[in-house]
């Protein structure tokens, strides 16, 4: 690492150059940072359960009866009944998302839930006011494990009720992070209607039960007044699907366009540099630096600069990039990883180094000689 | 005594905004090791491509180079480097000393493409800066140091990797009258203790005197003969 | 003079400057990739609705999806003297499966009586005809039928559970209506299994300024509605782009800090190679600010050039159409990126300051710098 100071010591000599470059590229490093992140969160497959079936009725809300119906059918692993509401936390603009559930049938049928530490899972699970907050939600409250908190539950339907909980942990980042997890039984009875739920969920046994599966349950309820309609869980979130995928792939051509100028940045300080040290490189070649020797330094240069940009710009983005909403998806949340950051960091250093292989190369083309002559 | 330095029939060509320039054309010239040879004649004779060439910085047209037994008329420029740093010592007239490094650095510099430990590398730039008499001034940038101090420190650069030979181009060109004669009388002493080939580049006749032999260029051929300087200099 | 001058200097040092340019060019682009969707956001969903139109929902109710009109008010809105046309609608949304069947996707829907068309001026047929009642017949709006992969006039598409004649494809200017699949009322009121409208547009009578109209409304001890001009229905609706605001506002911000930071090295690296031409400028009499002036000129023409080329690299976006699922109404809205005159003259004022900024530090170094020093330079 003989050659470590020399590098050093190149990079200080302009100071604003350097920090010029250093902020430059820490910037757009901040940028993919985030747009890593939201990519990642963005992503609902998690959420999808592969044997998940989701049964919704055909003319309104089910019974509460049909899920005991449907849970003595044969290949049912697990059902729940499932009931959204909206929460107002302090202020009547804040709103949550609530999900009434069976905590019991929760993690074999919404396979993204199974992240949610058991610590956190298990007291939920016992206390029937217990609540899982969403990550943003908690982070614009203030919420934190054991607080007690009430709020103005309305349901679909309209009815109102004031619902004390008690936080007992929080949902997982990603696509459906923002969902708060209630009991529903809990939930029916504070609005007063403890007999029916919006839609019903389950978890078949094995994927070859599936289709046989579907139609039994239609079949058995076609002719009781609540008909029910069933879905494989992947049919009925095809337009969240479509709609995040679009959402990825727009976030993807921004983050091309960032990468393109992170390269075009790291290209130019390169070249701005060795220009300022076109002496200075002939001068090491009469010295009998190899051209390959004089890359290996440039290009070591230009990593370690991508590296410092890399861990500035990725730092900040973690640091201030928490518990924002996807503006397209109210139900994800998204924050700064420390996984994205380490791609976003590679891909800077990666970056860099391709950026200052022109530049390189061009100071090695000339005979060191010529370029001395020609600097005077 | 073996010849250090073979020219045969060297010839080079310069191409500048579609003009050819034919600046040495077929030189022969041989030089003893040890020896401590000044090269003279008007501007444009040729005299600092000769050198260039005897360096390894450029390759002839035509011709054959051999230094210190080595051909090195017909190497790529990767090995010319190679060869360069280990048996090539440069003193420029510019001095080209790196501005961001002290003068131990810049000393140390060719080092670095050595194998040397760092202790190593540390003992012979403090003995070449020795030699220099410039060890008190070993953490000064060059912008600290004088004119010919900066040489001085060039001089230390260019023998602390033991070269064959030590190659001179106008190294008093940007000096007065007594920095230039220190500098001459430190080279002519790094001649005669350590024995170094040097060949000389000059237009300055007070300096080529320091040397065994002066040989004139004129329009890229040799027009005098070689012939010891009477009394050179003590 | 300065013109010439600044142009050949930046011709002179035609790599660096193509960098400068570049860089400012991503800012532009980044800039109206994200506006040109948000335009297209706020055009679908925002500008749908007529300035003549009011909107009447039940009281309380978030959206036309949730609300519920009774037939005697509906008779009393149908009579009312501020009104010259009376569409009641029915306004749910529910699945459509794609021409083959494969996908199913959340669409809007809505029933509508003959008086629509009246009511909703900017909605024209544009392919077939109107649906006629108890035939459930179904007229699709452009984007829908796009979206359903291409279903046209003639052949059927599956809602709600049961298959509709598609008689009609409608176009409205690119609004929120394009999305969606309108049918006869009746005909959705009896496959929703439900007997009342969810809502009445009324066109305001000649001289009857909508805000007013649903000022009285909103009065009207008779009944107890919402009644709100339909533009500002649409607006309160369109939650999709406030959030995309913030985003595109923190994006942009960034990346053109990134150009600028980069502009200023392109140009104190330049401007330092030009110290002593400047000092000999001043020399001879040449003003500071004069002189100052030109090399903000250049930052200013780079800038500009930068957003030329970002706004060519857009244009191509201008076709691209994106289907959102619109969270609140829950059915799928399509829009297009929206390139407008006023889009690319924001581009180039947005190039020009970023042009500008990058070369006002730099500038000011060299010009500030003292004369005799700098020309005794080496």
């Amino acid at each position: 690492m003989k050659y470590l100071a020399l590098i050093l010591k190149s990079l200080v000599r302009s100071r604003r150059r350097t920090l010029l470059t250093l902020s430059a590229l820490a910037a757009s490093t901040f940028l993919l940072t985030g747009l890593a992140s939201m990519v990642r969160s963005a992503d609902v497959t998690p959420g999808v359960g592969e044997l998940t079936l989701s049964i919704g009725g055909v003319q309104g809300p089910l019974p509460s009866a049909h899920v005991d119906r449907i849970a003595r059918m044969p290949g049912v692993r697990a059902v729940m009944g499932f009931m959204y509401a909206g929460g107002a936390g302090r202020q009547e603009s804040d709103r949550l998302t609530l999900a009434g559930i069976d905590a019991d049938a929760l993690q074999l049928i919404w396979p993204d839930t199974l992240d949610i530490p058991p610590s956190e899972f298990e007291p939920f699970r016992r206390d029937v006011t217990g609540l899982l907050v969403g990550r943003e939600a908690a982070k614009r409250n203030g919420w934190t494990i054991g607080d007690t908190v009430t709020l103005a539950v309305s349901a679909g339907n309209g009815s109102k009720a004031d619902m004390t909980f008690r936080v007992h942990g929080f949902n997982v980042e990603g696509a459906w992070g923002n969902i708060s997890y209630i009991h529903r039984k809990y939930l029916n009875e504070s609005i007063g209607r403890p007999d029916y739920a919006n839609s019903i969920f389950l978890s078949a046994q094995r994927r070859e039960d599936i289709p046989t599966l579907m139609k039994a349950i239609d079949e058995t309820f076609a002719a009781s007044p609540h008909p029910t309609r069933t879905q494989t869980h992947e049919q009925s979130l095809t337009d969240t699907v479509a709609t995040m995928s679009n959402l990825r792939a727009l976030l993807g051509g921004i983050s091309l366009i960032v990468g393109i100028a992170v390269l075009l940045i790291a290209t130019n300080s390169m070249a701005l540099a060795l220009r300022a040290r076109a002496r200075e490189i002939a001068i090491m070649r009469t010295l009998g630096f190899t051209p390959n020797r004089i890359f290996s330094l440039v290009l070591g240069e230009a990593a370690l600069v991508g590296l410092a940009a890399g861990l500035l710009g990725a730092a900040v983005a973690i640091v201030t990039l928490q518990g924002i909403t996807l503006p397209m998806n109210p139900r994800a949340a998204f924050s700064a990883t420390p996984a994205a950051a380490g791609t976003v960091i590679g891909a800077t250093v990666v970056l860099a180094v391709v950026g200052a292989w022109l530049p390189a190369w061009g100071a090695c083309r000339r005979r060191a000689i010529d370029v001395l002559r020609s600097l005077g | 005594m073996a010849s250090a330095i073979v020219i045969e029939n060297v010839t080079k060509t310069y191409r500048m905004g579609g003009e050819t320039l034919r600046v040495l054309g077929g030189i022969s010239l041989e030089v003893a090791e040890g020896r401590f040879v000044a090269l003279m004649g008007p501007s444009g004779s040729g005299k600092s491509t000769l050198l260039n060439l005897i360096g390894g910085l450029d390759v002839p047209d035509s011709g054959r180079l051999v230094v210190g037994g080595e051909d090195i008329s017909k190497l790529s420029e990767a090995a010319l480097a190679r060869w360069r740093a280990a048996n090539i010592g440069f003193v420029f007239q510019q001095y080209n000393l790196i501005p961001v490094l002290t003068a131990f650095e810049n000393v140390e510099l060719p080092l670095l493409l050595t194998s040397l430990s760092r202790s190593e590398r540390r003992r012979r730039v403090e003995l070449a800066l020795e030699l220099v008499g410039l060890k008190d001034r070993h953490g000064h940038l060059p912008t600290q140091l004088s004119g010919g101090q900066q040489q001085r420190v060039c001089i230390a650069r260019a023998v602390v990797s033991d070269p064959r030979a030590i190659l001179a181009d106008e190294p008093t060109g940007n000096l007065d009258a007594s920095a230039a004669r220190d500098v001459m009388g430190l080279l002519k002493a790094v001649n005669e203790t350590l024995g170094k080939t040097l060949v000389l580049v000059t237009h300055d006749p007070a300096a080529a005197a320091f040397a065994h032999e002066t040989i004139t260029l004129d329009k890229g051929s040799i027009k005098a003969s070689p012939h010891e300087v009477p009394g050179a200099h003590p | 003079m300065t013109f010439t001058y600044s142009l050949r200097n930046l011709l002179r040092r035609r790599l660096t400057s193509g960098m400068t340019a570049g860089g400012i060019a991503i800012a532009a682009l980044v800039m109206l990739v994200s506006v040109s969707m948000i335009l297209g956001v706020d055009h679908t969903m925002g500008s749908t609705g007529s300035p003549r139109n009011v909107l009447v929902m039940s009281r309380g109710a978030r959206s036309e999806n949730s609300s519920t009109l009774t037939t005697e008010v509906v008779s009393q809105l149908r009579a009312h003297p501020g009104a010259s046309q009376v569409s009641p609608e029915v306004v749910a949304s529910g699945r459509a499966a794609s021409k083959d069947g494969s996908a199913q996707y959340a669409m809007g829907l809505r029933g509508i009586e003959a008086g629509a068309f009246q009511v909703h001026a900017g909605v024209r047929i544009v392919e077939g005809r109107a649906p006629k009642t108890s035939e459930n017949e179904a007229v699709l709006g452009k984007a829908a039928a796009r979206q359903l992969e291409g279903i046209g006039v003639g052949q059927k598409v599956r809602v709600l559970d049961r298959d509709w004649a598609v008689v009609g494809i409608l176009d409205s200017g690119g609004t929120a209506f394009e999305s969606q699949i309108w049918m006869d009322a009746a005909d959705l009121k009896h496959a929703l299994k439900r007997d009342q409208v969810t809502t009445v547009v009324l066109r305001a009578g000649k001289g009857i300024d909508a805000e007013a109209l649903a000022g009285t409304l909103n009065a009207d001890p008779r009944f107890e509605v919402k009644a709100m001009p339909e533009a500002a229905y649409y607006e309160e609706q369109n939650t999709l782009s406030a959030g995309m605001k913030d985003f595109a506002l923190i994006l942009g911000a960034v990346i053109s800090l990134a150009a600028i930071l980069a502009a200023m090295n392109n140009m104190f690296a330049s401007m330092g190679e030009r110290r002593k031409e400047v000092a000999t400028m001043r020399a001879l009499g040449f003003a500071p600010s004069t002189i100052l002036g030109s090399f903000l000129f250049e930052g200013a023409i780079l800038g500009l050039a930068g957003a030329a080329v970002a706004c060519a690299l857009s244009l191509p976006l201008g076709l691209v159409s994106m289907s959102m699922l619109d969270p609140v109404r829950w059915s799928n809205v399509t829009f297009q990126f929206r390139l407008t005159p006023e889009l690319f003259a924001g581009a180039a004022v947005l190039g020009v300051f970023l042009g500008v900024l990058g070369a006002l530090a730099p500038a000011r170094a060299v010009v500030r710098a003292p004369i005799v020093e700098t020309l005794k330079e080496l």
